[in-house]
């Protein structure tokens, strides 16, 4: 797993290290919006502003309804609606809310948007720009899935996440790939941690930019991760289509189940998603 | 792969390009971050909840208008609106002047609770009705309308299973209170005869239950007649109770009406009120028994109405008073066309009108015009009626728009419309009485039969009374003085309308006045004459009004003013005193009344009789009065030991106080410890007020030393009261002694009073202070409740003498390279050499400063005595100080001093020379202060010649030249480190990979730490530590994320190295609301990111004040490179509410 930094060195140490420091000041002084600097890709081929209220733009986004099969497989609280109390765009935004209420005989609800069937793509840069919920127990993420999942089942189809976060730890996130031999606990994963903020008080810009034989993992102006498949314990399958996901997860074995300290409703606001290629 | 390497790095070249430029911007400062505004919402669906998201961008203060009137400063507010539709607006902004707005329309659509009258067609109400037994209820289009139901709308369908007693309930939003109207009337549909059973539940009384029988033929009308006189709030039918018929049934308009007697609604048994009596000019009557009813009227022309053939012009209700029936009516009319009627004169149409109960129905009347004029000749006209009952309506003929009215020949009546104005022209039944035009009477209403409005309260000091009941009139008034006025012999001071309250009557009225020439008046503060007037219906006169000035002025003595005035009522007029252009007040002696006017204003001299009441000038009450708006001065800083506060939000209050024990003063239980004036700075409010006291004798003061006792106090304008204060001592000696606290209305009244004033007091044992409030303003008993604000209640005394100049010295530098260093005053480092302490710039301490004064340890310190500003000058030695920091001072000032101290070094170069900047101070103590060289904004650093202190300000800012005494010490620039990387930082303890885990060195290279305030607080402190001296306080607040970090230690760890971080912590205050303490580590790497190592949360950060210990650990990164990172944060979440203070001491990280 700690093999890709070797790589990376070799890259990176051929640069002038007075302007890698000049860079990185330069990000961190001036960046303030979203335009990126540690992704390439600049044909944009899809993107949702989330600029018409109501529901989600049906032509992009579907839902997986209900509480799946063992709560999606991780044991998670909450029963899955399109209703908009759960999901709903509202003065530029997606909002997705877990609420604590009655439902179907699952105590919490929320949402789970997918572009399965609506959009998918072999390659690209993917990215959102997401403020988070917080709070024990609440687990939102910006993921995909190989869009032959169907008839190639997990793990093999493949998962990428680009975003995944533990409520009760507001400054971590995840970013994650899963694959035949490295799933679930033993995906290949790192963190990155957000100094002087939190990802629940401001909107981040959580992406990836894949090609083949890699997948660069970035948060806001910061690269933080690349994999590859000399990283992977198995077979290499980010070679096929993938699609989108975004939930709001509520308990599981991830994050653990919320307590009397997590408040409800959450709310993961989602300004935009773009997709681009190279 | 080397090809897309090449391409990478030119990218990388060309950000780094535009970035520069956008640095550059940065630097000249002409691009803060802008503000952006921005929300979102969660609405809960039916209930009108809404949670606003705030998604603005670079601003910490927010400005929410909710578009009902109300506003929040909120971070992310909580709202309950009614239904409507609102625009939101968010203005948000930050300390550095930027703003923006942002709206948002929010359309809310809460359902109402179902009520009577039901007609299941409101779009906005919840019919959801609940059912037992089996029963179904919906809401459907009307299946069958006709019968007593023929309009399509929604109606409520039951549909029974067969079950024995089953049926629905509604719960009411508004109860059906049967305490007057006891009938309850539906529209019910059923094709076979069945019984419906009405109950009423949950009332105030017991249910009650009435059964009605239904004929089974379709939609009839059922009435259910209860006697209960009880309120219920459930509503619950059951169709064929006892019975199983099953299938469907419909109800619609469920009204409540008042119980018919005998017969039942469908038409008047009793007659329609008889007209007053008027003049015959004053009428044309059209129909009815009282006046004489024009010639030639037909009550049934032939139109083609529906109910032609029933007309009763002598229908008889039982009492022999006819009255004029239209069964089967649609439409109807009078004819006189044969005698035209000119009712230009007349003012209203008089109608009675009564139609059956349930009829919901508008009735519209027009009369029609047959003449020439211009006008429209029909015009009509809603009739406002109630079902079942008599309606006496009077119709102004301005209602008639744009009728002429020179040659009226017909009376239309048009019932053709639904109760809510729809067409409907379906017959129904009115009856009519009393049909007439009419005018007030000409001569009559010669006098008034009600009185005019009692005026609102007013303090006297408000008020200068003519005449009238309600304030005290002014001595030495005489209403009827002999100037030649017609009405002379003939006024009235004591006319009684009828209801005791009595009027002034000025009959043969030309002109009048009063005269008060023995008690002349001064009212120059007043603002308003009032006076209540009354002159008889048709009078068509102007009534002018003016005071005479007696005094010598220079403004005219009498300027007349016109007061507005509609005959036949009471006229409360208010003229502002500016109306009464040029007059004078200082000594008014007579008001005068000139009736000599026509109403437009010509002269007319003929008498008429005119009626005044409430004759006064008044202003309005100073100050808002009843409450302070304004909190009380804060008092200065003073010493702990020379204070005992009981109140107040500046001083430790002593503990155990009871502000409202209970010793059976008027007031108890109503105190408010927690008054807020409007800018949260608590008072202690005493309303209705006789005597008070707060109780600590649990607690017990020994106030012997003390020299003062100090209350703020506010009392209401207009209050003449006295209020005194004894503390209540419990030892020996007299244990109360009453004082008077000195105090102007209106305003906040700061008192000291010497302890002195207390005669005969003793002082060791304190244990309650008394107010005592039962006086009036001349120290008479009175003891009427009042209201009192109390704030900033302490004794206190002078600062003790010790406190004028120091006996410590001021904390000893830590070491530091020489480099690191530029020393002007001190006893650690070098001083440069050439310095001036005392050059002579005029400033009042001239001469005698001292550079070497000894507070007793023989550290010696920098005395500026009689300092107005002060300076050191070493011009002959300038100093670059680009390279610096900080600049750091130690500074001491006498307690109770109440001022601040600015400074600034002074550039010789080009650019900004000198910058003040304020050295915060704590009086009596020593202040060690580390300005940051870029607190002196805009200065520059490269020829510092002087370093100049000012202290000619107060506490707030102020100005304020007076001397007063400073003494410095340690004043030089620093910075912490030549080099980057950690290399300042000495070793760590044997064993131990971290540097200064106990906070214990906390300047220079030795602190090892950075403080990242992060939004919150992060500060060392000297007054907790769990071992040594020193700790670190984070304190976090919503969205903060205050920390402690030490970076790239332990340089050499190896890769996959255990590593177990351990510290000490206490809680201040508990973590709420989203706030946590994290623990991270980094592996760091010569250029790639680090890795980042989540030591997971501290677990208990809810109790406080207990030291607890955490303990983590973490596996290094196996390719390490340049050592680890310790990231100890207290972090928040954009909660409001999230909050959050912990002490950390003892960080010890080990390899494991």
């Amino acid at each position: 797993m700690n093999k890709k930094y070797k790589d990376i060195k070799t890259i990176r140490s051929s640069f002038p290290s007075i302007l890698v420091l000049l860079l990185v000041y330069c990000f961190s002084g001036c960046t303030t919006d979203d335009t990126q600097t540690v992704a390439r890709f600049t044909n944009l081929v899809m993107e949702d502003n989330f600029e018409t209220e109501g529901a989600p733009n049906p032509q992009i986004w579907g839902y997986d309804i209900g509480t799946g099969v063992n709560g999606w497989g991780n044991q998670e609280l909450q029963y899955y609606t399109s209703r908009p109390e759960n999901v709903k765009v509202d003065n530029g935004f997606l909002l997705i809310t877990a609420r604590q209420e009655s439902f179907e005989n699952s105590q919490y609800t929320s949402a789970r948007l997918l572009t399965k069937d609506l959009f998918e793509q072999q390659y690209g840069r993917f990215e959102a720009r997401i403020r988070l919920p917080y709070g024990q127990g609440i687990w939102p993420a910006f993921w995909m899935l190989g869009a032959d999942i169907d008839d190639n089942p997990w793990p093999a189809a493949g998962e990428i996440d680009i975003m995944e976060y533990r409520g009760q730890n507001p400054t971590v996130l995840i970013g994650s790939v899963h694959g035949p031999g490295y799933s679930a606990g033993e995906a290949i994963s790192k963190e990155y941690i957000l100094e002087n903020d939190r990802f629940d008080t401001g909107f981040h810009v959580f992406g990836i930019e894949w090609g083949p034989e890699y997948i660069n993992f970035y948060v806001d102006d910061v690269l933080y991760n690349q994999i590859t498949p000399e990283d992977v314990t198995g077979t290499w399958v980010f070679n096929k289509p993938f699609y989108i996901l975004m939930n709001l997860a509520v308990g599981g074995t991830f994050v653990g189940s919320p307590n009397a300290e997590t408040v409800f409703p959450q709310t993961m606001l989602v300004d935009y998603v773009r997709v681009y290629e190279e | 792969m080397k090809l897309l390497l090449n391409r990478a790095k030119i990218v990388c070249l060309m950000i780094l390009a535009m970035s520069y430029l956008g640095c550059e911007e940065d630097d000249e400062g002409g691009s803060l971050p802008e503000v952006l505004a921005g929300f979102t919402q969660l609405t809960t669906e039916g209930t009108g909840t809404v949670s606003f998201i705030n998604t603005s961008e670079n601003a910490d203060k927010y400005e929410w208008d909710f578009g009902d009137g109300t506003t929040s400063t909120e971070i992310d507010p909580i709202k309950t609106y009614v239904t409507g539709t609102y625009t939101v607006s968010l203005t948000a902004s930050n300390a550095a002047g930027g703003s923006d707005t942002f709206e948002d329309e929010l359309v809310i659509v809460v359902p109402e609770a179902v009520a009577l009258p039901i007609t299941f067609d409101g779009a906005n109400v919840d019919y959801d009705a609940s059912t037992f037994n089996g029963a179904a209820f919906e809401v459907v289009d009307n299946p069958a309308p006709g019968g007593s139901n023929d309009t399509a709308s929604k109606v409520g369908a039951i549909t029974n299973s067969g079950a024995a007693f089953e049926g629905f309930f509604f719960d009411l939003g508004t109860p059906i209170d049967l305490s007057t109207d006891k009938t309850i009337q539906m529209n019910f549909w059923a094709d076979a005869a069945i019984d419906v059973l009405l109950k009423l539940e949950e009332g105030t009384g017991a249910a009650t239950e009435i059964t009605a029988s239904h004929g089974g033929s379709g939609w009839e009308m059922l009435s259910f007649d209860f006697t209960s006189g009880d309120s219920f709030s459930r509503f619950t039918m059951f169709v064929d109770g006892p019975g199983t018929t099953a299938g469907t049934f419909y109800i619609d308009d469920i009204t409540q009406v008042e119980t018919m007697t005998g017969g039942g609604g469908t038409a008047p048994t009793t007659s329609a009120p008889v007209p007053p009596a008027r003049d015959a000019a004053d009428v044309i009557s059209i129909y009815g028994g009282t006046y004489t009813n024009i010639d030639g009227i037909n009550y049934n022309p032939d139109w083609g109405q529906s109910g032609l053939a029933f007309v009763n012009t002598e229908y008889d209700p039982g009492d022999g008073n006819f009255a004029l029936a239209y069964p089967t009516f649609n439409y109807q009319g009078t004819d006189f066309s044969g005698n035209p009627q000119d009712a230009s004169g007349m003012e209203f149409l008089h109608i009675d009108i009564w139609v059956p109960t349930g009829t919901d129905r508008q009735v519209k009347v027009s009369p029609i015009n047959g003449g020439t004029g211009t006008g429209v000749a029909e015009f009509l006209v809603e009739v406002p009626l109630t079902p079942g009952a008599w309606n006496s309506v009077d119709l102004p003929i301005g209602d008639f728009t744009g009728m002429t009215w020179d040659e009226v020949v017909q009376l239309k009546f048009d019932g053709q419309f639904n109760g809510d104005g729809s067409a409907n022209t379906d017959p129904h039944d009115i009856y009519l009485d009393n049909i007439y035009f009419y005018k007030e009477a000409s001569g009559g209403g010669n006098a008034p039969t009600t009185s005019a409005p009692v005026p609102p309260a007013r303090d006297a000091a408000d008020v200068i009374s003519i005449f009238g009941e309600t304030y005290t009139n002014v001595t030495g008034i005489d209403y009827d003085p002999n100037w030649g006025q017609s009405g002379f012999g003939l006024v009235n001071p004591a006319f009684d309308p009828g209801d005791g309250n009595l009027a002034l009557a000025y009959p043969t009225f030309n002109y009048q006045g009063t005269d008060f020439s023995g008690n002349a008046q001064d009212a120059s503060t007043m603002e308003f004459l009032h006076v209540d007037i009354w002159v008889p219906s048709g009078t068509d006169r102007q009534v002018k009004i003016s005071p005479i000035n007696g005094g010598a002025g220079t403004g005219v003595a009498e300027f007349l003013v016109e007061v507005p005035l509609t005959p036949g009522s009471w006229n409360s007029v208010d003229l502002p005193i500016g109306d009464f252009t040029g007059m004078t007040w200082d000594d008014v002696v007579q008001m005068k009344f000139d009736g000599q006017f026509n109403g437009d204003g010509s002269a007319n001299t003929d008498p008429y009789d005119i009626y005044l009441d409430n004759i006064y000038f008044y202003k309005e009450p100073s100050s808002g009065g009843n409450a302070p708006t304004t909190s009380a001065p804060v008092p200065p800083a003073r010493d702990a030991a020379d204070v005992i506060s009981i109140y107040g939000g500046t001083y430790t209050n002593v503990t155990g106080i009871d502000y409202d024990p209970n010793w059976g003063q008027s007031g108890f239980g109503l105190v408010n410890t927690a008054f807020d004036p409007g800018d949260g700075n608590l008072a202690l409010a005493y309303p209705t007020f006789n005597y008070q006291g707060t109780d600590f004798s649990g607690n017990a003061q020994d106030a012997s030393a003390m020299e003062f006792l100090h209350i703020d106090i506010w009392v209401p304008s207009g209050t003449d009261r006295q209020v005194k204060v004894s503390p209540i001592n419990s030892g020996t000696g007299a244990g109360e002694v009453l004082v008077e606290v000195p105090l102007t209305p209106g305003a906040w009244n700061s008192v000291d009073l010497p302890i002195g004033d207390f005669t005969g007091m003793t002082w060791d044992s304190v244990i309650q202070m008394k107010f005592d409030g039962q006086f009036n303003g001349d120290g008479s008993a009175n003891t009427d409740p009042h209201d009192i604000y109390l704030d900033n209640i302490y004794f206190y005394k002078a600062p003790s003498g010790g406190g004028t100049a120091p006996t410590t010295s001021a904390p000893v530098p830590p070491a530091r390279d020489a480099a690191d260093v530029i020393s002007i005053y001190g006893g650690t480092y070098t001083n440069i050499s050439g310095i001036d302490y005392d050059p002579n710039w005029g400033q009042s301490g001239f001469g005698l400063v001292n550079p070497s004064f000894d507070p007793g340890d023989g550290n010696l310190t920098l005395a500026y005595p009689t300092f107005n500003y002060q300076g050191t000058d070493f011009s002959g030695n300038a100093q670059d100080a680009s390279a610096m920091e900080f600049i750091h001072v130690d500074i001491w000032v006498p307690s109770g001093t109440d001022r601040q101290v600015k400074i600034s070094p002074i550039n010789s170069g080009t650019g900004a020379g000198e910058v003040l900047v304020v050295v915060p101070v704590t009086p009596g103590s020593w202040n060690s202060v580390d300005l940051p060289i870029g607190d002196f904004t805009g200065m520059t650093w490269d020829s510092v010649i002087q370093m100049k202190f000012d202290g000619q300000f107060n506490g707030d800012g102020s100005a304020n030249t007076d001397p007063h005494d400073i003494y410095l010490d340690n004043i030089y620039f620093y910075r912490t480190s030549g080099g980057g990387g950690g290399g300042g930082c000495p070793a760590p303890p044997t064993g131990e990979l971290l540097s200064n885990g106990g906070f214990e060195a906390n300047s220079g290279d030795g602190a090892c730490w950075q403080l990242n305030d992060g939004g919150g607080a992060v500060t060392i402190i000297d007054t907790d530590a769990n071992t040594g001296t020193y700790s670190v306080r984070l304190t976090s607040g919503p969205a903060q994320v205050p920390n402690i970090k030490q970076e790239r230690f332990a340089t050499s760890i190896a890769g996959s190295q255990g590593v177990q971080v351990e510290f000490r912590y206490k809680i201040n205050t508990s973590f709420v609301d989203g706030a946590i303490l994290q623990v991270l580590a980094f592996s760091e790497f010569t250029t790639n990111p680090a890795v980042a190592h989540d030591l997971g949360n501290a677990a208990d950060v809810t109790t406080t004040g207990v030291w607890q210990t955490y303990t983590g650990t973490f596996t290094t990164d196996a390719s390490i490179e340049e050592g680890i990172s310790l990231l100890i944060q207290a972090t928040c979440g954009g909660a409001g509410t999230c909050a959050g203070e912990v002490i950390i001491d003892d960080v010890v990280v080990t390899e494991i």
